[in-house]
């Protein structure tokens, strides 16, 4: 069994969720860990984890990135709890500015990934309806597809073009100023 | 090695979270997409999509600044447009005609120009749509209205929930004219949908007050424009649903020099003022008795807000400039011009230092159907005649 929880003195004492992959592989997590995806909290809320979430969609590999995340994003979150009890405008500025810069260091190191296992990410974080993690995927393939030509995005992610030579040259001639 | 494992297939909705995602300053990106493929091309052309992009991204880019500039070759100020983007999808402007002319207002996609006649002295007016390409003469005047300190506002027609006016690129507008003396101003309005001016409706201020041309009109609401007509105090409201003008009391600031009227996010008239290093914004609130107060609402530090500045940039006393409604405050200091976002203090470089005051943003969304007018037709049919 791959343990994604241990060694975190909080969540020894926190319950416990088991999520199996596609592939059956079994991952015991944190319920705040857990709950960063909004279709296991509701599973949580019917109690209906007994036993393990089956998630047949996700496989351990992509389960085990996805749950790198949750851990992560899961402190950062209590932690944001804690620390907004005195708000002004200087705090708001200055507020936990270097653990913010922590949390995007790890976002960009957590994106260095290949581009299908970036589209496995997307479908997981869809399916398990994780927004942060659908948010960070799906922006990264928007940043990849900025200032490429459509020529580059179809060779990029394989699309084939079904445009009419016709569609083609009737948007590229309303828009010409897009390809001077 | 082995070739790349080929991504798997995203779902409608998720290809449309990618496309969203595209970076609005940069409008060449949605072109490009669109030819893609056919299935991006059909989000694309959704008539939900523009909608639904203003609304992931809520504050317009920056697509350009209008610069109003002195020449001593005409003795005049005219007006270039400086593209802030790589690729601008802007029509140039008609510059053969309009190499007299400078720009009074520039709002929801759309430029108004004064094409004076200098030997007459008369006032001739044009809006320009730089996406859209179109160009408009109004009819001259058919009254004369004081001409010591004109101010205009160029907006769309539609109101009351009908167009939101962040990917406003044509059609029916409407310019109001408000022109001021020592001893009052007089407020008139061309519809391009009736092709004609209104009757003027006027005011006399119960002092002589001077005027001078620094400010923009700012557009609280759907109806309420506000002039600032000069550095002293006064600021001249016209009501285009009731087609009246009044005068208020500007904030009791120090020094109005470098301070802009802005709207605050509840909808009310704002005011951004720099003093030292520290960005004020003050809103006006009407009490439940009637009387209006000016209440300073937050303060900003904006050497810790720009990463390039220190105290230092701020010795010389930068020059705002609120790009009015759209939530953002342009501050030019040594380092650059920046633009200010006022909900998420996002700060970001638009360009070199430069004169704000005379410098006008153009801000919009370009969503290519909208602009190329493939969904104008369908938005206007959803919302019939608003």
């Amino acid at each position: 069994m791959a343990s994604a929880g241990s060694g975190d003195e909080k969540a020894a004492a926190a319950a416990m969720i088991t999520l199996i992959s596609s592939d059956n592989e079994k991952f015991e997590v944190t319920e705040a860990t857990a709950t960063l995806s909004q279709t296991i909290r509701h599973m949580i809320e019917d109690g209906c984890t007994d036993g393990g979430v089956p998630l047949p969609n996700v496989t351990s590999k992509i389960l085990a990135r996805v749950i790198e995340y949750c851990k992560k994003h899961a402190t950062a979150a209590a932690g944001e709890e804690g620390s907004s009890s005195s708000f002004s405008d200087a705090a708001f500025l200055e507020v936990d500015r270097a653990f913010l810069e922590e949390l995007e260091e790890f976002d960009d190191a957590f994106l260095e990934v290949d581009r299908a296992t970036l589209f496995d990410l997307i479908l997981a974080a869809n399916y398990l309806d994780i927004k942060g993690l659908l948010n960070l995927t799906c922006q990264k393939v928007a940043d990849s597809v900025k200032g490429k030509t459509p020529e580059q995005i179809r060779e990029m992610y394989n699309i084939v073009n079904d445009l009419t030579p016709e569609e083609e040259a009737e948007i590229r001639r309303e828009t010409q100023w897009a390809f001077e | 090695m082995a070739p790349p494992r080929r991504p798997p297939e995203l779902m409608a909705e998720l290809v449309e979270e990618v496309l969203l995602r595209l970076p609005p300053d940069d409008p060449s990106c949605l072109v490009h997409a669109s030819l893609v493929c056919k299935p991006w091309r059909r989000l694309l052309s959704d008539p939900g999509f523009p909608s639904r992009y203003r609304q992931f991204h809520q504050t317009p880019p920056l697509l350009g600044f209008i610069r109003n500039t002195y020449t001593i070759v005409s003795d005049s100020e005219v007006s270039c447009f400086v593209p802030t983007t790589a690729a601008p999808p802007f029509s140039p402007l008609p510059l053969d005609e309009w190499d007299r002319g400078w720009v009074l207002d520039c709002r929801h996609g759309r430029v108004l120009l004064d094409w004076r006649d200098w030997d007459t002295g008369l006032i001739r007016l044009a809006v320009w749509a730089p996406i859209a390409g179109d160009v408009k003469v109004l009819p001259r005047l058919p009254y004369c209205i004081p001409s010591l300190c004109c101010k205009a506002a160029v907006l769309c027609s539609m109101r009351g929930g009908g167009c939101d006016h962040l990917d406003c690129h044509g059609g029916a507008f409407r310019v109001v004219l408000l022109g001021s003396d020592l001893q009052g101003s007089k407020a008139c309005v061309y519809s391009s949908e009736a092709g004609a001016w209104t009757a003027p409706a006027s005011i006399h201020f119960q002092e002589t007050t001077y005027t001078d041309c620094w400010f923009r009109p700012t557009l609280v609401g759907d109806d309420d424009l506000y002039f600032r007509i000069n550095i002293c105090g006064i600021i001249v409201k016209y009501d285009l649903g009731k087609h009246c003008v009044s005068v208020l009391e500007d904030p009791p600031f120090r020094c109005h020099y470098n301070s802009v009227l802005m709207v605050t996010e509840d909808v009310l008239l704002g005011a951004a003022i720099i003093e030292g290093s520290s960005l004020r914004l003050w809103s006006r609130e009407v009490k439940p008795k009637g009387a209006a107060v000016w209440i300073q609402r937050r303060v900003i530090e904006l050497d810790t807000l720009i990463p390039s500045a220190d105290s230092h940039s701020f010795n010389r006393q930068p020059a705002t400039r609120f790009a009015e409604g759209l939530g953002t405050i342009f501050v030019s200091i040594d380092t650059g011009l920046f633009s200010i976002d006022v909900k998420s203090w996002r700060v970001k470089k638009v360009g070199e230092p430069t004169d704000c005051y005379k410098c006008i943003p153009f801000m919009s969304f370009y969503t290519p159907d909208f602009a190329t007018r493939r969904l104008s037709k369908r938005r206007r049919v959803i919302n019939p005649s608003r």
